[in-house]
């Protein structure tokens, strides 16, 4: 069953009309030709799928974008500023935080959306003060928030730092 | 997977009745192990009733000094509330391993045994203090 839905993707509005069963990221990838997240486990537990939906970060893949009406979705190639890079972007690429470069738009993305909720003073599960006003981004938190993103190449040593130079 | 149609809900009773008129129909909510198990054909509803824009996403002081948590609040929004961390800290420790999806679909779900509702259930019910799993870091992580 196919239904018009209206997406504000990357800053602009795209309007659709898709099968109900449509996940977000077929949607973003083969019907809108965004193909920065990518399609890895199929089961929404590798992360490669993230993409920012009303600012928060989503494995796209266990989305359906029939239910995400008038969501504003950033996908990796909304990140930049035309021909300025997110500062993550120039980050990682500074640290050589990748290899084969296939999670890197998905982690990328859920380390923006990471970053947010550190400052809107979200603990983890690694946190020793559950009620702390503010959170530190050591290596130990920066690990445990990022680790719904899996790197096969395991460029994670690269990938602590290079998130570490975007913290204010 | 299985072709189904899509509504979405106005209010609760409207979701309700959508679902009767439906045997084989379904609540959306956050999705995060409906929208999977539709994908290996564990479940194969013919309706989906989506009810994540219902207006039960809050977490509310009561004067009684209670606090009310809203079906559709995600675990992840849950397990940061200040007034949960610092009232129900037990509550934001049984969900920091897990925060994903919600409460409705945690306690819900037809599988008592899905990780959010089973940390959520026993540790209410056990009332001592819940040792959370606390994953170290990795080695080359």
């Amino acid at each position: 069953m196919d239904l018009e839905i209206t997406l504000q993707v990357n800053r602009a509005t795209r309007r659709l009309s898709i099968d109900t069963r449509t996940t977000l990221l077929d949607t973003l990838r083969e019907h809108l030709g965004l193909t920065g997240p990518k399609k890895g486990c199929d089961h929404g537990q590798c992360g490669v799928c993230t993409v920012l939906l009303d600012g928060r970060r989503v494995n796209s893949y266990l989305a359906l974008a029939v239910a995400h009406q008038d969501a504003d979705i950033v996908t990796i190639e909304g990140l930049a500023d035309g021909e300025n890079l997110h500062p993550l972007q120039r980050a990682f690429i500074a640290h050589d935080a990748f290899q084969c470069g296939y999670c890197t738009p998905g982690h990328i993305c859920s380390a923006v959306g990471m970053l947010r909720e550190a400052e809107a003073g979200w603990p983890s599960v690694v946190s020793t003060d559950l009620n702390a006003e503010h959170v530190t981004l050591d290596d130990h938190e920066i690990r445990e928030r990022m680790s719904g993103n899996l790197c096969r190449c395991a460029a994670y040593a690269n990938i602590v730092p290079a998130i570490k130079e975007v913290l204010p | 997977m299985n072709p189904f149609r899509y509504e979405r809900a106005r209010d609760a009773e409207s979701a309700v009745a959508l679902l009767a008129q439906a045997p084989n129909g379904a609540f959306l909510g956050g999705g995060t192990n409906l929208v999977d198990h539709m994908k290996l054909e564990v479940r194969q509803p013919d309706l989906l009733v989506d009810i994540t824009r219902l207006p039960y996403d809050h977490i509310e002081l009561l004067p009684n000094g209670h606090v009310r948590i809203g079906a559709m609040v995600r675990n992840s929004d849950l397990a940061a509330d200040r007034t949960i961390r610092t009232r129900y800290p037990l509550l934001a420790q049984a969900l920091l391993p897990c925060p994903e999806g919600t409460q409705v679909g945690g306690l819900c779900y037809k599988n008592y045994e899905e990780k959010n509702g089973a940390w959520v259930v026993i540790s209410i019910f056990f009332r001592r203090p819940l040792q959370t799993p606390r994953r170290p870091a990795q080695p080359g992580l």
